[in-house]
């Protein structure tokens, strides 16, 4: 007879056993409750994050500076950092190095170098054609003091930081008690491609996405994808960047 | 040991390693240890009072009715992803017919596959495919507030109904889940 024990009253209880015999709890309800409570987290943080982003909007729009804008992104930053205080130790799990060897971390940098490069083209010619505009995120920033400095933090050193730590940590966890690690791949690449807020983007953001998530999952760090998320983010501004300074007659 | 009532076997003295005495369980005939206070193949218990049986036959019901009731609700909440589909290519088809708009029109087309291949999912994994299904529709409806803040409100009961459509959804996917 193989024995387990009641997760609520510690009572010997056969592995065969769907009730506790002596409090009468269902076995499976802690894994029922467990995975309410990821459900709940998920939604919770995803809703968190929709109200954040329009009030962001909002306030940008009524204001444009660097101070609001360093502000946002400390709120941003706030409450990444604060859901993942539900989830502590797991995700403090995920900063090891020990699946780190000079092959992944080689592949990590080869493949975000042509990933930027291909996805910079490709978006440009798209938003040529469709949208008839050229974005470039140094427009955005031009008014800025010192915006060359201010776009490297808002775009290659906090989105690798904390969209790791919030897609593949925080939302990654919580979705693993819920789906198997395929499908909590697939989930965590839609999502982070929602949030990027355009659904022509899901077409590049999306298996970017899925990447990320499978080096999440296949080496059980967080180091691999911001390592591949800071490269891409890099080459994407500097080749903003190239072709302002080649457009403004600039010296770089 | 079948019998409820002591055997003479039973009562020849205490064996070292004996499995303890056993009853059947009245509710699902299945024996069990007679000093266990509940069933542990239902969850009867048996040692309990009548309001403690009344409750327990009273939730049995409610959870199997519940269950009864999940595929039908997670159907409705998988018509609401191909609803919402719909009408989102339509809106796409106004935009490009008569505004001239190729940009919206693609942005639409691609969230009108993303609605339905989340729909034709939910049949096989019920419960994920409609929590992003209510993600992505809430992301709508905020990425539609922050274009044109006037929309916020507009069809706010449509916009309730497809919310509450989609949640009950997920409640019965995550019912069925963990029943059984």
């Amino acid at each position: 007879m193989v024995m387990t024990s009641c997760a609520h009253c510690q009572h010997e209880l056969l592995v065969e056993s769907k009730f506790c015999g002596k409090c009468g709890k269902k076995v499976t309800v802690a894994k029922a409750k467990k995975e309410k409570k990821s459900l709940q987290l998920v939604l919770a943080f995803y809703i968190t994050y929709l109200v954040y982003a329009f009030l962001a909007y909002a306030i940008n729009s009524e204001r444009f500076d660097l101070t609001t804008e360093i502000a946002l992104e400390a709120v941003f930053i706030l409450l990444t950092v604060g859901f993942t205080f539900f989830d502590y130790k797991n995700v403090v799990a995920l900063y090891s190095f020990r699946t780190l060897n000079w092959k992944n971390v080689l592949v990590c940098t080869l493949f975000p170098i042509f990933s930027a490069v291909a996805v910079y083209y490709s978006v440009e010619q798209i938003n040529w054609n469709i949208f008839e505009e050229v974005d470039n995120v140094f427009y955005t920033y031009s008014e800025f003091p010192h915006s060359f400095f201010w776009v490297l933090v808002f775009y290659t050193v906090i989105p690798p930081i904390f969209e790791e730590l919030a897609f593949r940590g925080f939302l990654f966890n919580q979705l693993q008690h819920i789906a198997n690690w395929q499908v909590t791949i697939f989930a965590t690449a839609l999502i982070f491609a929602l949030v990027h807020f355009s659904f022509v983007s899901l077409l590049w953001i999306f298996p970017f996405g899925i990447v990320l998530g499978y080096l999440r999952w296949r080496f059980k760090t967080l180091w691999l994808g911001m390592l591949v998320h800071f490269i891409h983010n890099l080459i994407v501004v500097l080749l903003d960047y190239y072709y302002l300074a080649s457009f403004l007659e600039l010296p770089f | 040991m079948k019998e409820t009532a002591p055997t003479p076997e039973s009562t020849v003295g205490p064996i070292v390693g004996a499995p303890a005495e056993t009853i059947q369980c009245k509710h699902c005939r299945k024996t069990v240890p007679e000093s266990n206070a509940f069933c542990e193949h239902c969850g009867f218990p048996q040692q309990g009072t009548e309001a403690e049986k009344a409750k327990f036959h009273a939730e049995r019901i409610i959870s199997h009715s519940k269950s009864k009731e999940a595929p039908r609700l997670i159907r409705k909440a998988r018509n609401t992803l191909f609803i919402i589909a719909g009408i989102t290519l339509l809106f796409g088809a106004y935009y490009y017919i008569s505004l001239d708009d190729l940009a919206t029109f693609i942005s639409m087309a691609i969230l009108a596959v993303v609605y339905l291949m989340l729909g034709f999912w939910s049949q096989k994994k019920p419960l994920i495919a409609l929590v992003l299904g209510l993600l992505v529709y809430l992301t709508t409806v905020v990425i539609n507030g922050i274009v044109a803040p006037e929309t916020i409100f507009k069809g706010i009961i449509l916009k309730a109904i497809i919310i509450v459509f989609l949640i009950k959804g997920i409640n019965s996917a995550l019912h069925l889940r963990n029943a059984n």
